[in-house]
């Protein structure tokens, strides 16, 4: 049976819903409106900047950011902290590299830095949680080990 | 191995098979995973909520995932789109702007209009962090709007808006002007400007157009309608205006075009332009080409073109193309006016122009040909035929070509350019006007400022 600490796995979840939040604030102001990343992404879009598969790609794993939140939140209340740390390090870059795309294209809202700071914050959390368990896994076996010296 | 070894934490034995069992940990800060179902933790009934929840989150997120990748961008009825473009007005949103037009319209419109701004502020004409999303200094406002619906076939509709205001504010203090537009502006030309104005006398039309089932404004189709009402014409069939005829390759698409352009075959040149992007040419045609087609019957007989080589070259982007004329030689002539013009790839000669800007005094060759073009200023822009391809076919766009033009030509323009373009006026100013309006201009040292007598 692995053990994990609980602190790496709750704070891993809680940078995966940074990252969604930080999805919701504005990331670009035209005017007087106001337009989070997903808004943004359904602008760049209908403006044909999305003309390749890479992009549309992107675009569409970027919508599957809450689905991913939630499903790192389900694994975590379900004690799959392997999942979850797969699904911080995936949520974690997917909002690093949009934040920072996008900021190096337009002039940024306070969304893009952060959703770059979170999603920093989401990888190093799950890198914690990984970190966390096989220290925990080896601490198990280390009993183990000796018995087959 | 000693006794010590096989002991497990804190002296406990071990299982007979050597294996440690589980440290004890507290329950509070560690939780247990993988494999069977923990059986030294309870799982409380917070777990269970929290599990729920994050079902119930992830079916949410399911949803949002499957509803934000089959959205459609437009508005559900022809009112909902131009409110739309009138909101974004509203709230000096540019992109909202761009967003209610047809996928076509956006496509041309979004990156280029970026491109011209930032060109126009580098050049001083426009403010050098001129930031689109947030133009300061414009003030607009569209409030009570009102509209009439007319259904002019399906998927096509007239809005007309018949009654709203609009509150306007302009202040060129911190409006978007550049330094070298506000060198030219008159003195107290600094004072605000705002007004309003009642809509339902404009009778101002829009037409919406339905794609896969979302309606957005066309401003081909507005400015093709408006026209219609003002001449009275009836209205077309929609759908079954002039085809479209494109070119399988760019370069085919251009060179037809330029022949049609030279024998003036109105309909060819329709043919060749883009259905998506002029579909509202397309429609409307009909209703005026069998008087162009009489028109251009008639002027064909007062020239002669004659183009023995044509030679282009195509720069294809995704589904655009950059056509380059690489060579041509060609001989106009135009009988009533004595005039004519041969050229043969390098020199023009020009006859029977002898008295505009010094044309006809034997053959220009090669850099003076682009010096005569635009006198006064030494530019080379990078300009050609702008080709797109819908439909697997190519099509010349007419709308991108001009706009690539317009950003061709800024950019090869320094604003030293500018200056020197200033200094041209000037001279025609002869220092009493002091410039457009009673300007601030400078005239160049030893400029003569008054008029030479006779």
């Amino acid at each position: 049976m692995r053990s994990v600490p609980a602190k790496p796995l709750v704070v891993t979840v809680v940078m995966c819903l940074a990252t969604l939040v930080s999805a919701m604030v504005p990331w670009l102001k035209t005017g007087e409106t106001r337009r989070s990343a997903f808004a943004l992404a359904r602008s760049a879009d209908a403006l044909g900047f999305i003309d390749s598969p890479l992009r549309r790609a992107l675009v569409v794993s970027w919508y599957l950011l809450p689905l991913l939140t939630a499903a790192a939140w389900t694994a975590a209340a379900l004690r799959k902290p392997v999942v979850v740390v797969g699904l911080g390090a995936v949520v974690g870059s997917m909002s690093v590299a949009a934040g920072s795309m996008f900021m190096s294209v337009a002039r940024p809202g306070v969304g893009p830095v952060a959703a770059v700071i979170a999603g920093t914050a989401a990888i190093l959390s799950a890198v914690w949680l990984a970190w966390s368990m096989a220290s925990a896994r080896a601490g198990t076996r280390v009993p183990a080990e000796g018995r087959g010296e | 191995m000693s006794d010590e070894q096989r002991s497990g934490p804190e002296g406990e034995p071990t299982d007979p098979a050597g294996y440690a069992p589980p440290p004890p940990v507290p329950p509070d800060t560690t939780i247990f995973a993988g494999g069977p179902p923990a059986t030294s933790v309870t799982r409380r009934p917070l777990a269970y909520v929290a599990v729920v929840i994050g079902l119930i989150a992830m079916v949410g997120g399911a949803i949002f995932f499957a509803r934000s990748v089959g959205q459609a961008s437009g508005a559900k009825t022809p009112e909902a789109a131009v409110q739309r473009m009138f909101d974004a007005l509203s709230s000096e949103d540019f992109l909202g702007v761009i967003e209610s037009l047809t996928p076509a319209e956006r496509t041309l419109l979004s990156g280029r209009i970026q491109t011209i701004t930032s060109e126009l502020g580098r050049l001083g004409i426009l403010r050098k962090d001129l930031d689109l999303g947030s133009v300061d200094g414009i003030d607009l406002a569209f409030t009570g709007l009102k509209y009439k619906s007319e259904t002019l076939a399906e998927g096509f509709t007239a809005v007309e808006v018949t009654a709203g205001t609009s509150t306007y504010r302009i202040d060129p203090a911190s409006s978007p002007i550049g330094d070298f537009v506000r060198g030219l502006l008159p003195r107290g030309s600094s004072k605000t400007i705002s007004g309003t104005d009642d809509l339902s006398n404009e009778h101002a039309i829009f037409m919406a157009v339905q794609q896969d089932g979302s309606w957005f404004v066309s401003i081909g189709y507005s400015i093709a309608e408006q026209a219609r009402r003002d001449v009275g014409a009836p209205l077309p069939t929609f759908g079954a205006g002039v085809p479209a005829r494109g070119a399988a390759t760019p370069e085919a698409a251009v060179e037809a075009f330029l022949r049609g352009a030279a024998l003036l075959d109105v309909r060819r040149l329709i043919e060749l332009m883009p259905p998506g992007e002029m579909a509202a040419l397309h429609d409307y045609a009909p209703l005026f080409l069998t008087e162009l087609l009489k028109e251009s019957a008639a002027a064909r007989k007062h020239y002669s073109l004659n183009v023995p080589t044509l030679t282009l070259k195509g720069r294809v982007t995704g589904d655009e193309a950059v056509v380059m004329i690489d060579r041509i030689a060609f001989r106009l002539t135009v009988p009533d006016a004595g005039i004519s013009v041969d050229y043969d790839g390098k020199c023009a000669t020009i006859k029977g122009a002898e008295g505009f800007f010094g044309l006809g005094g034997g053959p220009i060759c090669g850099d003076e040909l682009s010096k005569q073009a635009i006198p006064g200023l030494d530019v080379n822009p990078d300009i050609g035929i702008t080709a797109v391809r819908e439909g697997g076919l190519w099509y010349v766009s007419p709308s991108r070509t001009v706009l690539d033009s317009i950003i061709g030509i800024l950019k090869s323009l320094q604003p030293r350019t500018l200056d020197e373009l200033k200094q041209f006026f000037q001279s025609f100013a002869f220092g009493g006007f002091g410039g457009f309006g009673g300007g601030n201009f400078e005239l160049p040292a030893g400029f003569p400022t008054a008029a030479p007598h006779a």
